[in-house]
């Protein structure tokens, strides 16, 4: 319960935060008139349209009421419109939220079948274990976006058959779901790649960690006593057993990925999260800003209340330790 | 931890020599290497040759100097992300470990706080605005990373200062600056030390992925800025030009990463021996 | 093993359901074997890959590919060629003092199938003065609006009355896209409709498909458009990986060049070039409030001589550009003065001047590469001639704040549009009254400083309806402003769009628009 408190007392700071933050500093949503070739501003607001506009997205009025009105709509379930996209935030958001948790899931899919199994063989061999070991702990802090960039123009570039960035072949005409998943994970594997590089390590450190504890448990030895055959063993007791951990540190990690996820996604041009994220902090969209923040919180506060749910009888066993 | 691959001193003095022989050759580049950092000294991306080792970027400027400039530069924020993320985490950590109750509740509510974030976003939002001042950015990375190091401080702390020879030395009167200098510096220390040195790569890291996302200081040569600007250069994967401008920036990146992640390991390795 | 492998099952089953949700907005098929009009291709392809909005005059972005876009769907009175105004939905048009009255053409239509009448036109007018759109050249809901009202003649004709006629008075007017009555009028709020009908556009193209996320639009040919026969059948914003590479791989027709590689396919005599000139210029604006020193126009010279402004087109824009003209407007534009006041480098002059003054001054600039790059140049430049500068660089909706707030001493603005028509921009960057007002780039004037011969020359061109006398007083405009120095123009840079001429070679450019790309024409048979 104390826990459950806290997560959120968190919560609450973050969102007062992420409010005030961004609408404190210079810049305004309504006047960004940067622009390369080609994209310049076609239409000049004169001041009273500012106005207008400034009344429109109610940002005329002292940040205090802003503050409350904003508050109140959030929980009514209104995330606001998006002054970019001219858009409701909950809708530009939506519409890019498949591709992001694909992609994460994806990574994922590739990383933790990987770190897993790679542990449960380094465990039984000490030689394999040093050397997978050794690399992982040097490779666990290349960020995300150098190991897209070094495969962007070491792979990518070089082979045909690989997309360059985007989500999907556009317009493509599909023989059935298939080919369109295909087509899918096809554009998703580098970005993926990426990721699963950066977030192997970790997996692999806590499956280790977490088999080297299962095996010295005395109900290994009697299960093997009992001639139970070494792949039900492995099964039945380390895998289960170690699971917990392992499935904890999924969920802690999601804070870490969706932020290398946001990287890679910038990256290869990935249509995500990521990518609208960054223009809202460039155009100062405030209400996509504090949604992007909204659902990226949510997200890791969840992942982090269900990791300690799970942990929370080792957490008791540690305790009892110490 | 196995104890097979819980090393001695050897492999820390060769990563130690592997570091040395890095800024020696930057420290070369940025000293006694002719062409400025600054200013073009050659054609725009000339390949590499005698002139410039590695080449010119599109403004004709030396990327080997550029190159060693970013070293310092981003070994110098690394080491300041380090040292103020040791002073936070560790001061913070102690307090809370050794005087428990609110104390700790505060403390607690802050690193709680500061993991929950989503570090990334708000580093880019916050990189938007403060990103061109190179102290606020070191601000902004060690407020993002002391809070582990504070927890394990005070994990520690509270371990220790449960100890009977503390316990014994509180109950004769010795106040908390004596206890905490004399009888946890030498425990707690060593895990302060391990928590900032690991935050030096990460800090170079982070302040490379603000400048890929054009969000640090651009005056600055910063290797992420170099990166940002080769790989946005237009057409760059049909010309050589990568294999020079960008390639170069991306290994040595890589490289220093690698050879200070590796040394903060060892070191946990061996100053730890295993019991983080 | 089997809670593991559930996870897994159940993470691939979250991967392929987000795949299909997002894969939701399908290909439309194609209407393949329809017979076309001659000449029509049947599909052309774009560089897409970013978001520009709904393609409805609510709901697109106010940048050009936004517009553009939504221009494809929608139609105005007049449209824009090479050299003028041309009717598009008015076939034709008369002025009789502040009276404009416009006939629209026989079988002017919706995309639904309703006919398009003066009654339309007269709704969309009154439309927008409640809800103004995003591009508003009426100045519709405001004050400034530009029409003190309308008189609906017939089915077909409609007469509207402005407050003061001025040179620009007729495209302002033909430049509105109009709605139809019958979705519109029962829409409260249409920055956030997205019923029925919030895509039926009166003009040439359908949007038939629009991905936000993935950043593509399909446009299919309207049948029987009233003002012309489309250049093809579909037109189709494809997200592509790199610009280039899609374009080698046939599967854009059409891409930017980098100026590095422009040589490479010039040889190639089956690729045609579109060279928008001079369209990106970067100008150093001095605030005079921060530094008064620079009043002194012996210093304003000497900071021009100080420049070397060839070195930012040679190694900044890689050659594509020119040195910019001190009058402002770039040497490429039909308006161009060459009697502009020629600054050329001269760096010891320079020095004599700046040298003993002891001066030293922040330099603001965004910090996008080509910003940064030219910043430093001018950085090196001006410390040679003996002035320290401190270059401080923030990110763009930062930079644009302080500008427009005049918190800096010297700043660097680079923006597009200056290959534009020079009309719209000349008098809100120079003109005492005009300038420094709304949220435009083009509106960025120097602070400080005042003259009030170029703001009545700026402001009197005006009224000037003769195309001639106008021209000639731009560039008397632009002689002035060369010798005056209300601010230092750096250099403009040039850029390239490249096609296949066998598959399609309609690109033109309009008088006042230099973006073949976002031009409505461009798509039309001509």
């Amino acid at each position: 319960m104390r826990r459950a408190a806290l997560l959120l007392a968190t919560f609450a700071v973050i969102y007062v935060c992420n409010f005030f933050i961004p609408r404190l500093m210079p810049g305004d949503p309504l006047q960004y008139s940067s622009s390369v070739s080609g994209e310049d501003m076609t239409v000049a607001y004169n001041a009273e349209q500012l106005a207008q506009l400034r009344a429109y997205y109610g940002l005329d009025q002292p940040l205090a009421a802003q503050f409350l009105r904003t508050l109140a709509a959030n929980l009514r379930g209104d995330l606001g419109q998006s002054i970019h996209y001219k858009q409701p935030v909950s809708a530009v958001i939506l519409g890019r939220l498949p591709w992001t948790l694909g992609l994460m899931a994806f990574a994922t899919a590739l990383s933790l079948p990987l770190a897993v199994g790679l542990a449960l063989v380094c465990v039984r061999r000490p030689r394999m274990d040093k050397a997978v070991y050794g690399t992982f702990s040097a490779i666990c802090q290349l960020p995300p976006y150098l190991v897209g960039l070094a495969l962007l123009f070491l792979v990518a570039a070089r082979v045909d058959w690989l997309p360059l960035s985007g989500g999907e072949t556009a317009f493509a005409r599909y023989a059935g779901a298939a080919q369109r998943l295909g087509d899918l994970a096809l554009h998703g594997l580098l970005p993926a790649v990426s990721l699963c590089v950066v977030s192997l390590p970790g997996y692999f450190f806590t499956a280790r960690a977490s088999f080297l504890s299962v095996r010295r448990q005395p109900y290994l030895l009697a299960a093997r006593s009992r001639g139970l055959k070494e792949g039900l063993v492995r099964r039945r007791y380390i895998l289960r057993n170690a699971a917990t951990p392992i499935v904890a540190k999924l969920f802690v990690s999601i804070g870490g990925l969706m932020g290398s996820t946001l990287l890679v996604e910038n990256v290869f041009a990935y249509p995500g999260v990521g990518t609208v994220l960054r223009e809202a902090v460039r155009y100062r969209d405030y209400p996509l800003i504090q949604g992007v923040f909204l659902f990226s919180t949510v997200l890791v506060l969840a992942g982090m209340l269900a990791s300690d749910r799970l942990c929370a009888g080792l957490d008791k066993g540690v305790r009892q330790d110490g | 931890m196995g104890k097979a691959i819980r090393g001695g001193w050897g492999p820390i003095l060769i990563l130690c020599a592997g570091l040395l022989a890095l800024t020696a050759f930057f420290a070369w580049g940025a000293l006694a290497w002719p062409c400025s950092p600054t200013q073009p000294s050659g054609a725009s991306l000339e390949a590499p040759g005698a002139a410039h080792w590695l080449g010119t970027d599109d403004l004709g400027i030396d990327i080997y100097a550029q190159l060693s400039q970013g070293f310092f530069a981003s070994m110098s924020l690394g080491l300041a992300c380090g040292a103020l993320t040791g002073l936070i985490g560790g001061g913070l950590g102690m307090l809370a470990g050794y005087k428990g109750g609110g104390v700790q509740a505060a403390v607690d509510l802050a690193v709680q706080v500061f993991l929950a974030v989503p570090q990334l976003p708000v580093l880019i939002v916050l990189g938007a605005f403060w990103g061109q001042d190179r102290r606020l950015v070191i601000g902004l990375i060690a407020a993002f990373s002391w809070a582990p190091v504070a927890k394990q401080t005070a994990a520690k702390t509270r371990s220790a200062a449960h100890r009977t020879y503390v316990q014994a030395a509180r109950s004769w009167g010795a106040n908390s600056w004596y206890i905490l200098k004399n009888h946890l510096a030498a425990e707690v220390l060593p895990v302060v030390l391990v928590g900032a040195l690991a935050v030096v790569g990460k800090a170079i890291l982070q302040e490379s992925a603000l400048a890929y996302l054009g969000l640090s200081d651009p005056t600055a040569k910063s290797w992420g800025l170099m990166i940002n600007r080769a790989s946005r250069f237009a057409g760059i994967y049909f010309t050589d030009y990568w294999k020079w401008w960008l390639a170069a920036p991306v290994a040595a990146l890589m490289l220093t990463i690698l050879f200070t992640r590796l040394l903060a390991r060892r070191l946990e390795q061996r100053l730890l021996e295993g019991d983080v | 093993m089997k809670f593991v492998s559930r996870l897994f099952s159940a993470a691939a089953a979250l991967l392929i359901l987000a795949s299909l949700a997002a894969g939701c907005f399908a290909a439309p098929a194609a209407s393949a074997g329809e017979s076309r009009p001659d000449g029509q291709v049947e599909v052309l392809r774009l560089e897409g890959g970013t978001d520009w909005g709904a393609p409805t005059p609510f709901q697109c972005q106010s940048r050009g590919p936004g517009t553009a876009k939504m221009e494809l769907v929608y139609a105005s009175l007049l449209e824009k060629d090479e050299t003028g105004d041309i009717g598009w939905l008015a076939e034709s048009w008369t002025v009789d003092g502040k009276d404009y009255t416009f006939t629209l053409r026989q079988g002017a239509a919706f995309q639904d199938g309703e006919p398009l009448t003066a009654d339309d036109v007269a709704f969309t007018i009154d439309y927008y003065n409640a809800h103004p759109p995003v591009s508003n050249p009426l100045a519709a809901g405001t004050d400034a609006c530009i029409l003190e009202g309308y008189t609906v003649v017939d089915e077909r004709t409609i007469t509207l009355t402005v407050k003061a006629p001025d040179g620009d008075t007729l495209t302002s007017l033909g430049s509105f896209e109009i709605l139809p009555r019958h979705v519109w009028e029962s829409v409260e709020d249409p920055y956030t409709y997205t019923g029925e009908g919030w895509l039926t556009g009166s003009g040439a193209w359908a949007c038939t498909a629009y991905d936000g996320p993935t950043g593509s639009y399909e446009f299919t040919a309207v049948n029987d458009f009233c003002a012309g026969t489309q250049a093809a059948a579909r037109i189709q914003f494809v997200p592509a990986s790199d610009a280039l590479l899609a374009f080698e791989n046939g599967e854009i027709d059409i891409t930017g060049v980098p100026a590095d590689l422009l040589d490479r396919y010039r040889a190639d005599e089956s690729l045609g070039f579109v060279e928008k000139a001079d369209d990106t210029g970067y100008k150093l604006l001095i605030n005079f409030d921060e530094c008064p020193e620079f009043l002194d126009i012996a210093l304003r010279q000497a900071v021009y001589a100080a420049l070397d402004r060839q070195a930012v087109v040679d190694k900044v824009f890689r050659g594509a550009g020119s040195v910019g003209s001190a009058g402002y407007v770039p040497r490429s534009s039909l308006y161009y003065s060459p009697d502009c006041v020629e600054y050329p480098y001269d760096p010891e002059a320079a020095r004599a001047v700046l040298a003993d003054k002891n001066l030293s001054v922040t330099l603001l600039a965004a910090d996008s590469g080509s910003d940064v790059a030219i910043a430093e140049l001018i950085q090196l430049d001006l410390e040679a001639a003996g002035v320290a500068v401190t270059v401080e660089s923030y990110d763009s909706a930062t930079r644009d704040s302080m500008v427009n707030g005049g918190d800096y001493q010297f700043a660097l603005v680079g923006n597009g549009g200056w290959g534009n028509n020079p009309p719209t921009y000349l008098r809100t960057i120079f003109s005492d009254v005009s300038k420094n007002q709304g949220g435009n780039p083009h509106s960025m004037g120097p602070i400080g400083y005042e003259n009030a011969e170029i703001t009545a020359l700026a402001e009197g061109q005006r009224t000037e309806t003769d195309f001639e006398a106008r021209k000639a007083m731009f560039q008397q405009l632009q002689v002035l402003i060369s010798r005056e120095i209300p601010l230092i123009v750096i250099a403009n840079q040039s850029s390239y769009s490249m096609y296949r001429k066998d598959c399609y070679d309609g690109w033109m450019k309009t008088y006042a628009y230099q973006q073949a790309e976002q031009n409505r024409l461009s798509y039309m048979l001509r």
